[in-house]
């Protein structure tokens, strides 16, 4: 998930962004793992100061050998106490507390991923429906995925810079006694290292934006050459040798490329080699000098030569660091914006974060007397990207709809693909706002009901229904809790999921879905689909049944129902209406259907064509009105005269 | 190559070293000279610390002359030099071999290995893709073909090779000076690998008991973020709810991984006190060396700096070896792929559609893996130009047998004629040659509406005058209309500046398609499905009025379509049950008239 322009990486990388983003993760690990985070500073202090210490035991312990060489085993004596230092700080600094780092680093992760992935699922539930249908703001929802992850990394980046930085003051500080100025000089030759690092990592960066499009061209077109449903039609139209031409040109191109790109990264990283392997030869030569001179001693020439080492390779750490906190800075940035979002009140985006609605206080009137009313109702989709390549596109969907729908009516909505019928369903829902007109309920406006009062009351089928493959029950009735029906607390189950059966049964009886409970072995507890174990698989027109049943879970006021029949064959589909019009008997329902055989039931049809009303009444009297209705009736009839 | 048949059990996987040997094979077969350019550094890298050691040991004991005023400091500057060019050495190795020349073999790589799947795909059998478990075997194979994937593969085959001869050459180095210090070494080296087992062990474990959990809770944060479930969490107010559920299932995992790691610290801290113990052992007893006389204190430090270098090296070659475990599992999958079977065997004959009749004897066919036969039995004749219905419930083996027909699939058992040409005879490409398909899973290729078109007839592809009558007769040409970019839209937003298209209008693109090749056969697959009732008349009327003597087969269950055919096949369970035109069979009064009156009933006027 990187970033895929180079433009933002230059605004997003400067030091107050990243400050700014750090400061957010580390209030919320404050507030939620303080415990870890503090003893993980500790842990990294520790490890920052082994190499310094190291080079202190190692010099003593090899000069402390060297005096008491082929003096006879007494000597060893004096050898012990530096042995045990040595094993000591190697074994604890080294395996030890990379354990204790691991788990402490688990836990600080697990704390911040309960926490803000559970922030990120609530946002994600509150966001109004119009998000999830633009692509671009959609986008944002994706790149803020697992932030407790991302936001946990970019601790440990810096926790690990910190590391780096310890190490680095106190090995220079050891080279200070011994010549100042090699200290300074190991201190000055870290800059150019970050400053390079930095900069292969731009080019990285850059490289893989225009990179990622080609590469995923190039997967597009050997994903049609070997998925499994494309091969029907590459045998029949033969088209695997063009497809394969195509392949095998963005394929070139796409080499010549990459191998640039690591040619430039090898040429950028042998100059930080180079200066690395100056520096260490220089600073030998002139260790080897003290030592002629005495003003070293043999211990401390090993330990210091050694300690080079550990400085560059901090120096480097310190590189890397730097070049990981601003990349993962801008995975934190991503994740606030995600958060900050607005959620939706009134025809557009206002500002809110926690869900601040205080005009909603209503509650939807029951019992339902007067019916809905909808007054001069438009609606528009927020402008996408494609919209400037169509050019009969019109710019809002529906245009000034007015009708009303009394209680205990069925009402049919029918009109062409594309007309409005099911924006104008999910406006009656709750779930888009409209531009302008309102929707009343026995007088009271929807933007004043309570959303929960309101989607207890209105409730639906819909076309494109999601299939919920957890059991048969909690497919129909997930979210109604089940105080009576759950005392099966397990791993998987908290107690209260379990909806009740019982209550389930009335629903699951008027869609045929308790057809389907008889079938099954553990009738409504059986897992369908494929997400639990021993889950069964079940046919289109099942699952339909089941969607159809959710929506009488709820004993709504309003009963949405669209194209409830799609997935079933002529006889499945004779049956559901048949049984649909007992069922609708005494409730407000509305039916959007193509088949205009079902229209023909309800009490009214309403006829949408281009975002307005243009017809509404009777079958029996559009018909001879010889309107569209009447048009579109003869069309369908005609097949069966 | 081991051919599995359409029926047989995939074959398990062979062992690790075996995959570890066929894909070196492979790869120094892919690009011989790379590859062993690549694998003879890996080895020199890996003497490189070997190389080291003595070095410091030399470094050291010149450097304690000169302390002892033996010598001027002038003398360690060869030493200092040597050492600078190991490090030189091994800097320069690893450079060039992780980016250059890693990058040309990985390329080459990974275009062999595309291009070997994608010619698999060619050639294998239709039925297979059927498979039920076939999806997970190619899926997995594929996984190898991801970016990373290769580069990743032969980091980790580098770290293991230049660890493991590092390992080897370092002991070497320390024996020479005195065996037991190589018993030092040995128990440093043993408790990193051990741990890496018995932590790779018990999580394996956990991660298999918990796997249902975790799949849940990710199942749970579909729900909650994807566009699919939003409308009914909302209408429905789930959100709580699934909340809540995720609360559960989340913190139990955690709180399982956390305890299990937790152990590992246990586990961890004891096989330190191994390692302490080896390596206070091996210092120790170095130590006792040189105050006794056995060892210089050169080789003391050397064996300082030894010990550090093994015990990290084989800590880092462990953690790998699992990875690269791992990955060559991906392997082992491909390579099952590739071998899979069985493949096509064309026979040579072409067909002449246009003016044969299509004989059906006894037709059966049975899906891989599946006991009882979608199509059962099925005998009927077509003659040259007739449109044919075939009409049924769902599940009843229309599909199938328009699939069979086409020749995609072959027949378990009776036969299929075209003209006097027996199926198994003929030559598929030159029959596919003459037909044309569309399905009720057309695809929507993310290129212009003018290649989407013009992917019925590759040939003629570039042609804008066949493209644009072909979308003439489809109905695609007021889709065109209604686009800014004209035919030269590209479609789908797969891809940037792409523009999608509704339902309808993606259905006369594809019908177009079917135009485009201007075919003596056509099959029309539920062609209506999505589609407004005035947009089905449309496609309807299309398929009616095509010209000349084309043979078409529409399969729907709107049996609306049915009626103006010249013939009706109406399937049941897989059987042909009813044969004839919509007169005949409403007159039997038979299963088609039977669901006639169920559809029609709501139209019929009072």
């Amino acid at each position: 998930m990187a970033t895929s322009d180079p433009d933002k990486w230059d605004r997003r990388s400067n030091s107050r962004a990243v400050l700014s983003n750090f400061r957010w993760v580390w209030t919320h690990i404050w507030k939620g793992a303080r415990i870890q985070a503090l003893a993980l500073i500790l842990v990294e202090l520790m490890l920052g100061i082994q190499p310094a210490l190291l080079i202190h035991v190692v010099r003593n312990l090899i000069d402390v050998v060297v005096e008491k060489a082929g003096a006879g085993i007494e000597g060893f004596a004096a050898i012990l106490p530096w042995l045990v230092a040595y094993g000591g700080t190697l074994l604890l600094t080294n395996k030890v507390l990379w354990n204790v780092r691991d788990a402490l680093q688990l836990r600080l992760e697990q704390n911040l991923s309960g926490a803000l992935g559970r922030r990120f699922l609530d946002k994600s539930c509150r966001l109004p429906l119009v998000f999830f249908e633009n692509t671009a703001s959609y986008d944002r929802l994706e790149r803020a995925g697992n932030p407790g992850r991302l936001a946990g990394r970019l601790f440990s980046s810096v926790m690990h810079g910190f590391e780096s930085a310890v190490k680095v003051i106190t090995v220079a500080a050891i080279f200070a006694p011994v010549s100042p100025w090699i200290s300074l000089i190991l201190l000055a030759v870290i800059v150019p290292q970050i400053r390079m690092e930095i900069e292969q990592s731009r080019m990285f960066m850059s490289f893989t934006y225009g990179e990622v499009e080609e590469q995923r061209r190039a997967r597009y077109v050997d994903r049609l050459l070997t998925g499994r449903a494309e091969q029907k039609e590459m045998r029949i139209f033969a088209l695997q040798e063009t497809l394969t031409d195509r392949w095998n040109d963005i394929r070139k191109a796409l080499r010549s490329k990459l191998f640039e790109q690591r040619n430039r990264e090898m040429c950028g990283a042998l100059p930080a080699v180079g200066i690395r392997i100056v520096v260490s030869v220089g600073v030998a030569i002139f260790l080897a000098y003290f030592l002629s001179a005495r003003l070293l001693t043999p211990g401390g020439f090993v330990a210091l030569f050694q300690g080079v080492r550990d400085m560059l390779g901090a120096g480097g750490g310190l590189g890397h660091s730097s070049r990981s906190i601003q990349e993962r800075s801008i995975n934190v940035e991503y994740i606030r914006e995600f958060l900050d979002l607005p959620e939706e009140e009134g025809g557009g985006f206002v500002p809110g974060g926690e869900s601040i609605e205080p005009q909603r206080k209503s509650r939807f009137p029951r019992p339902f007397r007067r019916g809905f009313a909808v007054e001069d109702l438009w609606f528009a989709y927020p402008p996408s990207g494609s919209s400037e390549l169509r050019h009969e596109r019109e710019e809002s969907v529906l245009r000034g709809v007015s009708f009303e729908i009394v209680p205990g009516e069925c009402v049919a909505l029918v009109g062409e693909n594309g007309s409005g019928k099911s924006t104008l369903a999910k406006i009656l829902l709750g779930l888009y706002t409209p531009a302008s007109g309102r929707v009343l309920a026995d007088g009271i406006d929807f933007s004043r009901i309570e959303r929960q009062s309101l989607s207890s009351a209105v409730s639906a089928a819909f076309q494109d229904y999601f299939n919920f493959e957890l059991t048969l029950a909690q497919s129909i009735g997930l979210g109604i809790r089940g105080e009576a029906g759950g005392n099966r607390e397990s791993e998987l189950w908290p107690h209260w999921i379990h909806p009740d059966p019982a209550s389930l049964l009335d629903a699951a009886q008027k869609s045929g879905a308790n057809e389907i409970a008889d079938k099954l072995p553990e009738g409504f507890d059986t897992p369908v689909g494929h997400v639990l174990d021993g889950g069964q698989g079940l046919s289109g027109g099942e699952w339909q049944r089941i969607a159809v049943a959710r929506a009488f879970t709820r004993n709504p006021e309003l009963l949405i129902l669209d194209e409830p029949a799609a997935s079933l064959d002529p006889m499945a589909e004779a049956g559901l209406y048949r049984q649909i019009t007992g069922l609708l008997e005494n409730r407000t329902a509305l039916l959007i259907s193509h088949r205009l055989g079902s229209a023909r039931m309800a009490d009214r049809i309403l006829v949408l064509e281009d975002g307005q009303i243009v017809e509404n009444g009777h079958h029996d009297d559009l018909v001879p009105a010889g309107g569209l209705y009447a048009a579109m009736w003869k069309e369908q009839s005609s097949w069966y005269q | 190559m081991v051919s599995v048949t359409v029926d047989e059990a995939i074959p398990d996987r062979p062992s690790f070293l075996k995959n570890l040997f066929r894909f070196l094979a492979w790869m120094i077969r892919t690009d011989p000279t790379r590859a062993i350019v690549l694998l003879t550094l890996h080895f020199t890298a890996g003497l490189v610390p070997a190389a080291m050691v003595w070095t410091v040991r030399g470094l050291f004991d010149r450097g304690l002359d000169v302390y002892q005023g033996n010598l001027a400091f002038t003398a360690m500057l060869a030493w200092i030099g040597l050492w600078a060019g190991l490090t030189l050495t091994d800097a320069v190795i690893r450079i060039w071999s992780r980016t250059v020349l890693l990058e040309r073999l990985k390329q080459e790589m990974e275009d062999r290995l595309l291009e070997q799947l994608q010619r698999k795909t060619r050639t294998l059998k239709l039925e297979v893709f059927e498979r039920t478990d076939f999806h997970d075997v190619l899926g997995r194979a594929q996984e190898a073909a991801t970016p990373g994937f290769f580069l990743n593969l032969l980091g980790e085959i580098n770290t293991v090779i230049t660890g493991s001869i590092t390992a080897i050459s370092v002991a070497v180095v320390v024996w020479m000076w005195n065996p037991l210090l190589l018993l030092a070494l040995i128990l440093v080296s043993l408790p990193p690998p051990i741990s890496r087992m018995i932590q790779g062990k018990n999580t394996y474990l956990l991660k298999r008991e918990q796997t249902q959990l975790e799949r849940l809770r990710a199942y749970l944060e579909r729900i909650a973020t994807s566009r699919e479930a939003a409308k009914e969490t909302r209408v429905f107010s789930l959100g709580p709810t699934i909340l809540g559920w995720w609360d559960h299932l989340y913190w139990r995992v955690a709180n399982q991984t956390y305890t299990q790691q937790k152990n590992h610290l246990l586990v961890g801290g004891f096989l330190s006190a191994m390692t302490l113990i080896g390596l206070a052992a091996g210092i120790g007893w170095s130590a006792r060396e040189v105050v006794t006389g056995g060892l210089s204190a050169g080789q003391f430090a050397a064996m300082m700096v030894a010990l550090r270098e093994v015990s990290e090296g084989v800590d880092r070659v462990a953690g790998r070896f699992f990875y690269l475990a791992n990955r060559l599992l991906n392997i082992a999958d491909l390579f099952i792929y590739l071998d899979l079977g069985p493949e096509r065997v064309d026979g040579g004959v072409s067909p002449e559609i246009e003016n044969s009749e299509l004989t059906v004897r006894n037709l059966s066919f049975r899906y891989p893996q599946s006991e009882r036969s979608a199509v059962k039995n099925v005998t009927f004749t077509i003659s040259p130009g007739e449109r044919v219905a075939v009409v049924g419930a769902n599940g009843s083996g229309k599909t199938t047998l328009v699939k069979v027909l086409l020749g995609l699939f072959e027949p378990s058992g009776g036969e299929v004629r075209y003209g006097a040409i027996d199926a198994r005879e003929l030559d598929r490409d030159a029959l596919w040659d003459q037909s044309a398909a569309v399905f009720h899973d057309y695809t929507r290729f993310a290129f212009t509406l003018g290649e989407n078109i013009g992917f019925g007839r590759t040939e003629k592809m570039n042609l804008s005058q066949e493209v644009e009558s072909a979308a003439r007769l489809g109905g695609a040409d007021s889709v065109a209309a209604n686009l800014a970019r004209g035919y030269g839209t590209v479609l789908t937003t797969e891809f940037d500046g792409g523009t999608e298209l509704s339902g309808g209008e993606w259905q006369r693109v594809a019908i177009s398609r079917g135009f485009m090749r201007n075919a003596a056969m056509i099959v029309l697959d539920e062609p209506t499905a999505s589609l407004d009732p005035r947009a089905e008349a449309d496609v309807i009327r299309r398929f009616l009025s095509m010209a000349g003597g084309r043979t078409a087969f529409v399969v729907s269950h709107r049996l609306g379509s049915a009626r103006f055919c010249d013939r009706i096949l109406v399937m049941r369970e897989g059987r042909l049950i009813e044969n004839g035109t919509h007169d005949e069979l409403m007159t039997e009064k038979g299963e088609y008239a039977k669901m006639w009156d169920l559809q029609a009933q709501w139209y019929l006027e009072d």
